[in-house]
């Protein structure tokens, strides 16, 4: 894959120009296939899928005229495995390895789409990508270059104009510019909270001190159902790089860390392969650029811990201790990692950066909602029929991100809520589904945007279910220093709990809100402070679920195993034995047959008349594994 | 462990010491890689750990036992992990939980099999939640899930 | 160091910039409740949420915990006793109560301010008088030295122990723990030729004072405090009670030499 060549360190920025012009120059008329390689679509088989068309292009001996690429996610993973041809522009869905050659052949060397391959919607078929509705509403900044460069080789990135914002800023702006053009930009950090990253960067500035300061890019991306950060550094990691250096120059840092957990094994092998070669070209270590500036960047590996996303936890774990949240008065700008002042911000905020300098502030600005400029990467995930990764403008609807973008729901149950900014957020329901998505907008409905993941949920989620789950989470992930947080998410997991299995009184809610209260209130971090929101945010929309749940012991949504029955209607039942099959406990009896409504007068004669199957609800471990089965909806779940 | 093993494991802990230059700071990348050599943070490597970076057993532990990405025990030989990200989890992740246990035979807060052929472990959010409920076994990522699947899933690894 | 000035409950206080908000109010005679706050150590935890306090900002006001609270200019008033302030410490205490249902301390506490029993559900956790408010773990780690205790587990799950569970090996048995355990959920035990830090350490052997032969520190205190201040021998053999006796007899001594 990588094409052989020495990388020397580029001097200047016009040896940096010269560079992009011969590797465009290379790379003008030759074919690209791109395969998505991003983990959705690898767990799909992608990764058969790009080795069954390198080895079509070598049997057709076109290794010279065709490149193979695996890429980043495309974002579609719904779809995967995905595969690009450019510069056709020719989109494929759902590709398996058979399909290679077919590709190769017709598509590649043709020119022309194979018409069976291509995605088809709403009795429209679709060429290229921009067709696709799922594509359609969306605004790429930061996953702008998924599927385009490889991300283990930085020449399709500097082709692509890659650290040329660098270039200019380290020889045509002082650092107090750089920061006055991410400030006017209106760039909100992408990590939860939203602080104004110019503002943040400004307070670091002006930090005098001889002791240096620190960049941090935070890639922990604790929140369970969010994946975004991750596939920009699987997809494109020098934009992450080069507005790390970018942010150092501006604040004066010759050092920073990246913190990425260690469960993205593929991220931190992308990432550590792009650190080496932007290294090897100069654009990171000694002398970048040949401007006489030195910044180098460490990797800080985190051990999955939710909470080390906080900042002050997220400085004692790369200090290599635990990572418990410390009293935040000073500000990390003043005093962070070692003491020293620090910029900390996430993985999508560096991204922003170099578009951001090479576009201006003024096009940044005009992107977005009045407090809220720009894009926003969501994963888009849960019961709707596109999931996957996407980039819209902040300020679009709800409703536009799941009917157009989403393409509506899956499955044949109705949309109940949407679920945004993680262990920290909170469920919105139908009513707000035009509402604005942006910072401010999210927070006035109970709920934030955290760092982006979105789940959908359709009728058949509960809501208190969902609750509990979270408040699992977050007592599980609570550092355990506090009261509050520590024992008080404990408590209202608890409630929360009985409530799900029905032994919950009528006080409980009452007790509910009056502990939300004190952990949001008192308790030391954030993680504290805000865990209370997915039981505020079901509460206040979701109340009369809860009391279901309480007052009549029932799950209306049919999720609390303690709450429901399984009976299977003896009229329904075709008597072919499926559920009784399944039941791990064998609770089921019956006897497989013609269902005796069906049957002759010679099946009884032959006996091959079965009985409808009952189950017996005292063994019944309701693991729904027979609802699940049924052919005919014959088992009901009550 | 054996006599054997013990010192095995600590020559190895000393040359992942040594390759982090006994920084104070690596702490926990040294532990992340003794890690994963054994699947588990041997008792002789802790201690190791905390007499060569001068850190003291206590503090050791508390790092070892604070993040989830390690774990004291030794684990099964088959590793599944179960993800119990939110999309997993309402797509049904529970009710894959229940079922492995049931199938493997493992009490509430067990982890590991008596044979020590299994360890079933939850994993927060693997990143393909497109194909919600998922669970790795082995590393391998298995999809769009129910209970049902689980008995083929678990022949298998046999 | 500039000088700040703000009231606490309408009384004018001035502090150094930076100094914490509970030391100022104690200095002050400003009683609030901080048992994880101890006088000896450096840095404060900030772990129980017991001595919160509503502190008004120029462009903040909130409740916070006065014990990690550094002033500076910005702090115009603190009010240590509103209603809002009584709740939440109570809620707090509720929740300490339910974790601790036996401890004496944490119960006289509670009555102190007006919370009879919790009206939460006990979590049942080993060491049940323990409200992990991490001054042994402190004081064992930072200020002795010794490092034989810390936290194991994180959440709810969060506790103190011995590596492994194990008598602590590296416990020098000076009881410094259970000095400052506020709840005495630490004890030293001891008889006449042992002391036992319960629950952490095996009985270690007491050395005897040559004056009166009573057990004054056990050997490993004795072995380690020689290896930290060099041999002076010495300076450190006899027990408390005798060394302030003959110290004040040298005293005597020399000032009758004087005459
Ligand atoms: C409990 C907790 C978890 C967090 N997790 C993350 C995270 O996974 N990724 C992230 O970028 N920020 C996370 N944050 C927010 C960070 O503390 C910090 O605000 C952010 O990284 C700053 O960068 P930004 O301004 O670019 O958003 C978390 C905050 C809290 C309180
Ligand atoms: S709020 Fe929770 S996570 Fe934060 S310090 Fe307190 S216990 Fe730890
Ligand atoms: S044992 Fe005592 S001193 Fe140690 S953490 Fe518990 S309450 Fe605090
Ligand atoms: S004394 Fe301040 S939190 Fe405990």
């Amino acid at each position: 894959m990588p094409l052989c060549m020495t990388r020397e360190k580029i001097g200047s920025p016009e040896a940096l120009n010269s560079l992009a012009g011969r590797l465009k120059e290379r790379a003008g008329g030759r074919k690209m296939v791109s395969v998505c390689l991003g983990t959705g679509c690898r767990a799909e088989g992608s990764g058969e899928v790009y080795e069954a068309i390198r080895e079509a292009v070598g049997e057709l001996g076109l290794e010279d005229e065709v490149i193979v690429m695996g890429s980043g996610c495309h974002g579609l993973c719904a779809l995967g495995p995905l595969v690009i041809l450019t510069p056709d522009d020719i989109f494929y869905p759902k590709v398996s390895p058979e399909d290679a050659t077919e590709i190769i052949e017709k598509s590649v060397i043709g020119s022309q789409p194979v018409d069976r391959l291509l995605y088809k919607t709403g009795g429209k078929t679709c060429r290229c990508q921009s067709e696709v509705p799922f594509y359609g509403r969306q605004e790429r900044i930061v996953l702008g270059l998924n599927g385009i460069v490889d991300p283990h080789m930085i020449e399709d990135y500097i082709r692509e104009g890659g650290y040329q914002s660098l270039a200019e800023v380290l020889y045509k702006y002082p650092p107090e510019d750089v920061v006055s053009e991410i400030s006017a930009s209106g760039l909100r950090g992408r990590g939860g909270g939203g602080f104004p990253t110019g503002r943040k960067w400004e307070s670091c500035r002006a930090v005098e001190t001889e002791d240096g300061k620190f960049v941090i890019c935070n890639a922990d991306e604790g929140d369970p159902g969010a994946f975004m950060d991750r596939s920009i550094m699987e997809a494109n990691p020098h934009t992450v790089i080069e507005g790390m250096v970018i942010g150092a120059y501006a604040v004066g840092a010759e050092e920073g860390y990246i913190y990425i957990r260690k469960e993205y094994p593929l991220a931190l092998n992308t990432l550590q392969c792009a650190l080496e070669q932007a290294r090897d070209y100069g654009l990171l270590g000694h002398d970048i650029l040949g401007s006489g500036r030195d910044f180098e960047i460490n990797v800080a590996r985190g051990g999955g811990a939710f909470v080390c996303g906080e900042s002050t936890a997220l400085t004692a774990s790369i200090e290599g201790r635990v990572g418990e949240p410390g009293a935040k008065h000073i500000h990390t700008t003043e005093s962070g990692l070692w003491g020293r002042p620090t910029v900390l911000n996430n993985v999508e905020t560096w991204a922003n950066v170099p578009e951001i300098i090479k576009r201006g502030s003024r096009w940044f600005a005009s992107i977005g909602s009045e407090g809220s400029k720009g894009t926003k990467v969501f994963s888009l995930v849960g019961a709707i029929k596109n999931t996957g990764l996407i980039e819209v403008p902040m300020g679009i609807t709800l409703r536009e991100i799941i009917e157009d973008i989403g393409g509506g729901m899956a499955g044949n149950h109705g949309f109940k809520a949407v679920q945004t900014g993680g262990p920290s957020g909170g469920c919105i329901p139908a009513d707000h589904l035009d509402m604005k998505v942006d910072f401010d907008s999210l927070i006035e409905v109970g709920s934030m945007m955290g760092s982006g993941g979105m789940i959908v949920m359709d009728e058949s989620s509960c809501m208190v279910d969902v609750a509990r789950y979270f408040l699992d989470f977050l007592r599980t992930e609570s550092c355990g220093k506090c009261t509050p947080c520590r024992d008080g998410t404990e408590q209202m997991f608890m409630i929360l709990d009985r409530i799900c299995r029905g032994k919950a009184g009528e006080d409980e809610l009452g007790k509910l809100e009056e502990i939300a209260e004190l952990v949001r209130e008192t308790s030391l971090c954030k993680l504290g402070s805000s865990a209370p929101n997915p039981v505020l945010s079901t509460l206040r929309f979701f109340r009369d679920e809860y009391e279901a749940h309480i007052r009549d012991k029932k799950c209306p949504a049919g999720v609390c195993s303690a709450l429901i029955e399984f009976s299977i209607d003896q009229e329904k039942c075709v008597c072919c034995g499926r559920c009784a099959n399944e039941c791990p406990v064998d609770c089921i009896a019956g006897t497989a047959g013609k269902p005796p409504a069906k049957a002759s007068e010679e099946d009884h004669q032959e006996g091959k008349v079965g009985e409808p199957f009952l189950i017996d609800v005292q063994e019944c471990v309701k693991c729904g594994s027979c609802f699940d089965v049924c052919p005919t909806d014959a088992v009901e779940k009550k | 462990m054996t006599v054997a093993e013990t010192e095995n494991a600590i020559k190895h802990t000393d040359g992942v010491i040594e390759s982090y230059g006994a920084k104070r700071c690596d702490l926990i990348h040294i532990l992340q890689d003794v890690q994963e050599e054994y699947d588990y943070l041997p008792r002789p490597a802790l201690e190791r750990v905390s007499e060569k970076l001068n850190v003291s057993l206590p503090e050791v532990l508390r790092v070892a036992t604070f993040y989830a990405a390690f774990s004291l025990e030794p684990r099964g030989e088959h590793l599944i992990t179960v993800c119990t990200g939110t999309a997993c989890h309402v797509k049904g992740a529970p009710r894959l939980i229940d079922a492995l246990q049931r199938d493997l035979g493992l009490e509430e807060g067990q982890e590991t099999t008596d044979d020590m052929k299994f360890t079933l472990r939850e994993v927060r959010c693997v990143g393909c939640c497109s194909l919600a409920p998922v669970l790795t076994v082995d590393g391998r990522i298995h999809g769009n899930l129910a209970p049902e699947d689980i008995s083929d899933i678990l022949e298998d690894c046999f | 160091m500039s000088e700040i000035h703000f009231n606490i409950n309408g009384k004018e206080v001035t502090c150094r910039r930076d100094e914490m908000l509970l030391d100022v109010a104690l200095r002050h005679g400003i009683d609030i409740p901080a048992p994880c706050h101890h006088f000896a150590l450096p840095e404060d935890y900030g772990a129980c949420r017991l001595c919160l306090v509503e502190i008004e900002e120029e462009r903040w006001t909130g409740v916070d915990a006065a014990c990690t609270y550094p002033v500076r200019e910005k702090c115009i008033a603190v009010r240590t006793d509103t209603e809002e302030v009584r709740r939440y410490r109570q809620l707090n205490l509720q929740l300490l109560l339910a974790r601790c249902p036996e401890s004496e301390s944490v119960r006289d506490l509670a009555r102190s301010m007006d919370v009879e029993a919790s009206r939460f559900p006990g979590i049942q956790r080993q060491n049940s008088d323990c409200i992990l408010c991490g001054l042994c773990v402190n004081v064992c780690e930072n200020l002795i030295g010794a490092g034989a205790i810390g936290f194991v587990g994180r959440g709810a799950e969060r506790r103190v122990a011995a590596p492994f569970d194990e008598p602590a090996s590296q416990c020098i048995g000076c009881g410094a723990c259970a000095e400052v355990c506020p709840t005495n959920a630490i004890k030293t035990i001891e008889t006449e030729d042992e002391r036992t830090i319960k629950p952490f350490s095996p009985p270690l052997k007491l050395v005897k004072c040559p004056e009166c032969g009573k057990g004054c520190m056990t050997e490993k205190q004795l072995e380690f405090m020689k290896t930290q201040l060099g041999n002076k021998s010495d300076v450190l053999a006899g027990c408390p009670a005798c060394k302030v006796r003959r110290r004040a007899q040298e005293f005597a001594a020399v000032l009758r030499g004087k005459e």
